[in-house]
């Protein structure tokens, strides 16, 4: 008995009413793979308001100083990490719960990196911002830099973030904590020149980002900053470094992977 | 709430408009985080361009977000687009069935899809797409940190969903 093959015919006009979201999806998966293999998302200062390409570059390295301001770790580690910190900002906050003490364990307490802490107090989240910047630098001024970090780390715990501040009270029971003299502690806290410190640092940020526009220009056309904003350079005896723009909390893996490949230059 | 309810059952009856949906959804949640905060990928995609490395950037980005507002306001994002993917699928459904381009969802699914970019949050103080906007401080300054936009969002693309429902049982489509 032969066997007669069955003839399979398709019939695209069963098919037509899928077209048109057959159309948008493999519309959608081109514009993916476009964006993917042509260098993934580059928005290289296309913004109408600053057609100049030239302004932006969020690899340009920018010299940042790390002023006399509070270090982690030693003082002579081949790289210096600088943060420019709002202690009411909450994802400063995430950064110092989460990513802090993976890059402290790995880099700071092996004598890869220093960490330096400069002050960038929003206004939306003052008075508190401002007040736990200064509360930090008194503290800095009785114990030095170690009570300035255990101090930073007081202040993360008990702010609630978003301008909430700490609880009344609180700046002098943190002090209390790391036995310094709460007397001196709170006169420090009205002090102009320690106030001029915190603004100081508000000041040369603001400066830094008109001065060298490049790495922060690439987004919204005009330089942009948030906290919390980090500085990362091979250290330098001038105390300036040449440093790279990291913007945001970013997770571990981005430090690691930018601390590890200047270590391996 | 039925001509909703009718929309959503003629869309899971159809796999590719669904899918379709899914896919849109999919694209607006990481637009509207990545457009809140260029300045915290583009750092990210300047150290790294990897799929595995990328995620965990996207992934620690939602944390973050969870962290300083609440894990509600994350998943309301995830609702918006949900319903903004739902929408624009049902709509391309109506135009391919109906040849009729114009309806009255259009509006509010446009004003609820944009609402959920505003709604969501970035990793930096300061920098967020709202902060563009003219308000200092950004979601900061909301009571509920962005949710209540969200919410208003989620509630404007519920109607546009009646409204599609509407038309596609008038043209007897349902």
């Amino acid at each position: 008995m032969a066997f007669k093959k069955p003839k399979f015919k398709f019939d695209w006009r069963k098919y037509q009413s899928l077209y048109l979201p057959a159309s948008i999806l493999l519309g959608g998966l081109v514009i993916a793979l476009a964006i993917i293999f042509t260098g993934g998302l580059n928005f290289s200062g296309n913004s109408t308001n600053n057609p100049d390409l030239s302004t932006c570059d969020p690899d340009a390295e920018v010299p940042v100083s790390v002023d006399n301001d509070a270090v982690l770790g030693d003082p002579n580690a081949p790289l210096t990490l600088i943060e420019f910190v709002d202690y009411e900002c909450p994802f400063c906050k995430s950064f110092f719960e989460e990513t802090l003490p993976q890059i402290k364990s790995q880099y700071i307490d092996t004598g890869k990196l220093k960490l330096v802490m400069r002050d960038f107090p929003l206004d939306f989240h003052d008075p508190a911002a401002t007040d736990s910047a200064i509360a930090a630098n008194c503290a800095r001024e009785q114990g030095g830099d170690s009570t300035y970090f255990s101090y930073h780390d007081e202040i993360f715990t008990r702010t609630g973030a978003n301008g909430q501040g700490l609880p009344s009270g609180g700046y002098e029971a943190a002090a209390k904590k790391l036995g310094l003299n709460t007397t001196s502690f709170n006169s420090c806290l009205k002090k102009d020149e320690i106030k001029s410190e915190v603004t100081a640092d508000l000041d040369y940020l603001s400066q830094l980002i008109q001065d060298y526009p490049l790495p922060f220009s690439c987004d919204y056309g005009s330089p942009t900053i948030g906290t919390p904003a980090f500085f990362l350079g091979k250290s330098d005896s001038s105390g300036t470094i040449q440093a790279r723009f990291i913007s945001g909390a970013q997770p571990f893996a981005s430090f690691s992977q930018l601390i590890d490949s200047l270590l391996s230059e | 709430m039925n001509k909703i309810l009718l929309a959503l059952k003629l869309l899971v009856k159809n796999p590719l408009y669904l899918l379709l949906a899914l896919v849109i959804a999919l694209l607006l949640f990481l637009v509207y985080f990545v457009v809140n905060d260029l300045s915290y990928y583009r750092s990210a995609l300047s150290i790294s361009r990897g799929a595995w490395f990328l995620w965990k950037i996207f992934s620690h980005h939602l944390w973050l977000v969870s962290q300083a507002t609440s894990s509600a306001n994350v998943a309301a994002v995830g609702l918006v687009a949900l319903l903004g993917g739902v929408n624009l699928s049902l709509t391309v459904l109506r135009v391919a069935r109906t040849k009729v381009f114009i309806g009255r969802a259009g509006f509010p699914a446009l004003a609820g899809i944009l609402g959920g970019a505003v709604g969501a949050s970035c990793a930096a103080c300061s920098t967020a797409l709202i902060s563009l906007l003219g308000v200092s401080g950004g979601l900061a300054l909301f009571p509920f940190k962005g949710l209540e936009i969200s919410l208003l969002a989620i509630g404007l693309l519920l109607s546009a969903l009646y409204f599609i429902g509407k038309s596609l049982v008038e043209f007897g489509q349902i």
